[in-house]
């Protein structure tokens, strides 16, 4: 992984300040890992996240957050260290199968899952003769194991909407012949007031907020699986989430009344675009992202398509 | 759960489209969920997960494993009911304790007195007629004939295990005759375990009443013991277990008769405050063996506590309770072993006494191995002891060979079975012995 912008001497000296008690931290030695390639591994993790204007300070207390041991091993094993993928296979070998298994939930899926990031991460694609392994990308920021999840999951989602893609042509041709005649086209969409008054209040949301809309409402989390995702109490999030729902509807609706319609008329408004709204989101849904796909909880959002049929034109 | 407005869900996705460009990498969204990244990058990562549905996607996915994720409605259902079943079975739970605890108590306590009855008539039969190092003084008899009444069957029977120990043992005999030998002439010990002896006798067999006459023309002094042998017309626990060799006595007191001649001619010499100042050794002895709930029922389980005591467990590592192993202890242990003469053991004793509490500080224990009944245990300056009733009574043991002795602290014991161990000590010197520690060879 090329360092894309040059190590500032901020940077540098930080790395070479705090070089010694982290070389000995990771463990490096054990692992065959010099206190130059080391230090080389620090300026290009500080590279790639540290702005160009940072202090030496700043460096400091971003290379002290780093998991230096496991950042320290990954590159060892980069570099073809045989003692340091000893380490790796014992410590996360299994790991990785029964992450996979977690992930892909069917056991052929998963070994495939996971020999197919082993390949990846051994590094067998050569460039100029050189061994390139995806565990060079791993920066220490945070756990081996968790990275390792990341990127089988990374790896699942993105094989799964291939897959998917080439799946559902059929059963689009199947699912349209069937549903073609209540699958009418979308009707130009609800009041613009409504949608102008909506997307204002959604903007005042903060990210975390929209977050937890987005991940409970159309990707049909659990509020359990919501607040294990923000590392909170599912109380916490259970609580958000109604709140965020009282307050969005008034919002709403006090936008809608500013922009001249009656209190009535808002409510109404509120209430009878559903129908049409349905067909909308079906359309942006099949468009945007295979999540509705992999959820179990489709029920919640009614009108979250099965299958996603999309509308017959992008057939 | 308040419904979201319609419109709402429908706006929120469409923001997601233009934010596929740059997903952030997998390490951060791993220092994401396990929040190991700075507030601002934390915000950025935030607003496009909010934005990108495969990235919660794989945020979600990549969560370790807990619970949820997998069975994510099972556990949401779930959740009000888990603190109920983890109550009740908390109640159930702590109802089977505390009915096992007092079961456990109640059969402790029962099985604590069979074993001391059971314990004092096998250490009848153990004993062995011994040298009588004084004969019983008729000052002591009144008192004798008094006291038992008041003292408590457990305590009676530790008494007599204390006795039993004091007696220097010499020439095995048939052990009914060292029962015999008990209703004739009790040892100077202590006038409460004397008198409780014949009161003992005196129900099973009646014949102590008839002692002087059953008694030999050559004991020392018969007058004497035949005024010992007051009826005490009481009936106590006792009876059971001695009425059966109550038969044997009658035999044994004529054997008795032929032994005694045998017996050192101590007679007057033994006086009162002799007597009273054994008992007192008796008392101390009694301390020691009432610590001793079961030896007889179950082999405990051993330990060494932090501070180097030795510990004891009768219910599989439930309970412990310390075991005092102290000089003075072991002293009198290998004393006896040693087939010294009673008298040099008092003499022993009472050349301790003034160092007594010097004495009774505990030792320093390392290591501890058991088979049985029997239990090594080894501890600093080189010193091993050996019991061979569950810890009740200690000897220590020096393994030595030729020139050698062992030296140094103990700290390995390894027992194979009762024949074959190995001591190694501190110093690297490794003992073994194949005969239970009779004879020893240096490795």
């Amino acid at each position: 992984m090329p360092a894309t912008k040059p190590i500032s001497r901020e940077v540098q000296s930080a790395v070479a300040d705090l070089l010694a008690e982290l070389h000995a931290k990771g463990g490096c030695d054990k692992i065959g890992l010099t206190p130059e390639a080391f230090a080389a591994v620090l300026c290009d993790v500080a590279g790639k996240y540290l702005p160009s204007g940072v202090t030496q300070s700043e460096a400091r207390a971003f290379l002290l957050t780093l998991r230096v041991e496991e950042l320290a091993l990954a590159r060892a094993c980069v570099l073809g260290d045989n003692s340091a993928w000893e380490v790796f296979l014992i410590r996360y070998r299994e790991k990785l199968y029964q992450s996979a298994l977690r992930i892909a939930r069917e056991d052929s899926a998963a070994r495939d899952l996971a020999d197919s990031l082993y390949a990846e991460l051994y590094g067998t694609t050569t460039r100029d003769g050189e061994r390139l392994s995806k565990l060079a990308s791993f920066t220490g920021r945070g756990s081996l194991e968790g990275w390792l999840r990341t990127v089988l999951a990374q790896e699942f989602v993105n094989r799964y909407r291939r897959t998917r893609r080439l799946v559902s042509l059929d059963e689009e041709n199947e699912a349209g012949a069937q549903l073609a005649a209540p699958e009418a086209e979308p009707l130009p969409s609800a009041d613009p007031r409504l949608e102008s008054a909506t997307d204002a209040a959604l903007a005042a949301l903060s990210s975390e907020e929209r977050l937890v809309l987005a991940a409970y409402y159309l990707d049909g989390r659990t509020l359990a699986a919501v607040a294990r995702m923000l590392g909170v109490h599912e109380s916490t999030i259970s609580r958000k989430v109604d709140k965020l729902a009282k307050t969005l509807r008034k919002k709403i609706l006090a936008g809608m009344m500013q922009q001249g319609m009656s209190r009535r008329q808002a409510e109404e408004a509120l209430e009878v675009d559903v129908r049409d709204l349905q067909v909308n989101i079906r359309r942006s849904l099949a468009q945007e992202s295979g999540v509705e796909a992999f959820s179990e909880k489709k029920d919640i959002t009614p009108f979250a398509p099965k299958v996603a049929p999309p509308a017959k034109g992008q057939v | 759960m308040e419904n979201l407005p319609k419109i709402v869900q429908a706006r929120l996705p469409r923001k997601g489209t233009h934010a596929a460009e740059m997903h952030p990498d997998a390490d951060l969204l791993t220092a994401f969920a396990e929040k190991s990244i700075s507030e601002s990058e934390r915000a950025q990562v935030m607003e496009h997960l909010s934005l990108c549905g495969d990235c919660r996607e794989v945020v979600a996915l990549a969560l370790p494993t807990m619970e949820a994720v997998s069975v994510p409605e099972r556990v949401r259902a779930a959740r009000p009911w888990l603190s109920w079943p983890a109550l009740r079975w908390g109640f159930v739970s702590a109802g089977i304790v505390l009915v096992t605890s007092v079961g456990v108590l109640e059969y402790r306590q029962r099985t604590q007195q069979n074993a001391a009855v059971a314990h004092s008539s096998v250490e009848q039969s153990d004993r062995s007629v011994a040298p009588l190092p004084g004969a019983v003084t008729r000052e002591a008899t009144p008192q004798a004939g008094e006291k038992p009444r008041e003292i408590p069957m457990r305590k009676l029977a530790h008494a007599e295990n204390a006795v039993a120990e004091n007696r220097p043992s010499a020439s095995p005999n048939a052990p009914s005759v060292g029962k015999a030998y008990r209703l004739g002439v009790a040892p100077s010990a202590g006038a409460a375990d004397r008198a409780d002896l014949l009161r003992q006798n005196d129900q099973g067999s009646h014949l102590a009443t008839t002692s002087p006459t059953t008694e030999s023309p050559a004991a020392p002094n018969p007058g004497t013991i035949g005024a010992q042998g007051v009826v005490v017309p009481q009936v106590s626990e006792m009876v059971e277990v001695q009425a059966e060799s109550a038969p044997a006595a009658t035999k044994n007191q004529r054997q008795l008769a032929k032994n005694r001649p045998g017996l050192p001619p101590q007679s007057g010499s033994f006086n009162q405050s002799k007597a009273t100042r054994n008992s007192d050794v008796v008392r101390a002895k009694d301390s020691v063996a009432s610590q001793v709930p079961s030896g007889a029922v179950a082999t405990p389980r051993w330990a060494i506590s932090p501070a180097g005591g030795l510990q004891r467990s009768f219910d599989a590592g439930m309970t412990w309770e310390e075991v005092k192993v102290s000089r003075a202890v072991l002293a009198a242990g290998s004393l006896t072993q040693n087939g010294a003469s009673y008298k040099d053991q008092y003499a022993m004793k009472l050349k301790k006494s003034s160092k007594q509490e010097q004495a009774n500080a505990a030792l320093v224990f390392r290591a501890v191995a058991a088979t049985g009944a029997e239990v090594w245990a080894g501890g600093s300056d080189a010193m091993l002891c050996h019991s061979l009733d569950s810890g009740n009574h200690w000897t220590q043991i020096v393994p030595s060979e030729e020139n050698f002795s062992l030296t140094g602290d103990i700290v390995s014991l390894e027992f194979s079975d009762i024949q074959h161990g190995k001591v190694v000590t501190s110093s690297g010197e490794a003992w073994m012995t194949s005969d239970d520690g009779q004879t020893w060879r240096k490795q």
